[in-house]
């Protein structure tokens, strides 16, 4: 397989895989996962035991503790959904960390991204590829980094301060017309 | 340059259920030096327990404090047994002790993900290297990164890494003796090819 001439590149990234930004990542596409209807469950349970344990002050007697009971039971609920976000967070860092250690120095860590006007390239350790931007299916900003999402599932990331050539918000804007999908945000602290 | 070897795959729930048993590891069970009912129960657990009975104690007006307790006590036990269960739930998902069922479900899953429903992925093995095209992509991979490789009864599946599986079907051999590919893969690759046994 025959690559094309670096000089010919609009764009170009080299990326070096972290620990720092494969948390980011994760932390990213938690989010996106939680935007999709998590956050509106979680609100309903808050918005619920809220409304409950203000009634319950209201009434008295037996259905003064019935609502009440109910709001409680709604504030838990809101509760353990927030510790099932902060364990599943917890197990994925330690996940992270582990997967981390255990490829640097087999897996392939540091890529070469270049982008031309009729396709892309990426180059790593042993592996080398070559791809019509047709093969992008989503392209997600998550605060300084870039992620394209590929058929097959493949996911390609970088930061935006990784381009040797052009720039972050360049290329942003150069996928979303090549690929036709669009640029989706969201915010990672 | 014409291949030693080439093979055409469908990716179809087929594919990716041989990929499904090929994915699964078996490692060995770490006992732990607790007793069975406490295996599933993490600390953390137990505080959120220790929080359930705050709430409801707080909240439970009109009662005897004794009466209160007893009550808000027996919430955070049934919480403390719901993540319990959740626990083992997982633990038993993690364990890979899973049906065909199961099984054909996640590679109905894979396959919808993929958005490579139909799509024949055409791998040519060279002295070199090998090259996977599917359409609209190419990439080739040099046999000395090959992680690992598995073969079902219907597939070779040359694990790239983790989550990247590059699957060569036995009965898609269009360049090359099929019988031959065992030995010539294991050579290219240094690695004893692992059999999986579709599950009884």
């Amino acid at each position: 397989m025959k690559l094309k001439r670096e000089e010919d590149a609009r764009f170009i990234v080299h990326h070096q895989v972290t620990e720092e930004k494969l948390l980011h990542l994760e932390k990213g596409v938690r989010k996106l996962g939680f935007q999709s209807g998590g956050n509106r469950i979680m609100a309903a349970f808050l918005g619920l035991a809220v409304c409950c344990l203000v009634i319950s002050r209201v009434l008295n007697g037996f259905a003064a503790n019935m609502v009440g009971a109910i709001g409680a039971l709604m504030f838990m609920a809101f509760l353990a959904g927030l510790y099932a976000l902060w364990r599943g967070w917890s197990d994925a860092k330690r996940d992270i960390k582990i997967q981390f250690e255990a490829g640097k120095d087999k897996f392939n860590f540091q890529w070469e991204y270049r982008f031309f006007d009729d396709c892309y390239e990426a180059i790593g350790k042993n592996e080398k590829t070559s791809a019509d931007y047709s093969n992008i299916q989503r392209l997600i900003e998550m605060s300084g980094m870039l992620v394209l999402v590929e058929k097959g599932n493949l996911v390609r990331y970088f930061m935006k301060n990784d381009m040797e050539k052009g720039t972050g918000d360049e290329l942003a804007g150069f996928l979303e017309r090549k690929s036709g999908a669009k640029l989706e945000f969201v915010s990672v602290r | 340059m014409e291949p030693l070897f080439a093979s055409k795959t469908t990716n179809n729930e087929t594919m990716f259920y041989h990929q499904v048993l090929a994915s699964k590891k078996k490692e060995p069970v770490k006992k732990r030096n607790m007793p069975a009912f406490l295996q599933d129960i993490r600390f953390s657990d137990i505080l959120m327990g220790a929080v359930a009975f705050g709430v409801f104690f707080m909240t439970m007006t009109g009662m005897e404090t004794a009466e209160k307790a007893a009550q808000s006590l027996l919430v955070a036990i049934v919480f403390v047994f719901v993540m319990k269960q959740m626990n083992r739930r997982k633990r038993q998902t993690v364990d890979s002790d899973s049906t065909e069922t199961a099984d054909r479900r996640q590679a109905q899953m894979l396959l919808e993900n993929s958005c490579r429903e139909g799509e024949v992925c055409d791998v040519r093995f060279d002295e070199e290297c090998f090259q996977v095209k599917y359409p609209g992509i190419v990439t080739e991979y040099q046999y000395e990164g090959v992680s690992w490789i598995k073969e079902t009864s219907e597939f070779y599946m040359i694990f790239w890494n983790q989550s990247m599986v590059i699957p060569v079907e036995k009965a898609g051999f269009y360049r090359g003796r099929p019988e031959q590919f065992h030995g010539f893969l294991e050579k290219k690759c240094q690695k004893t090819i692992e059999k999986v046994m579709k599950p009884a």
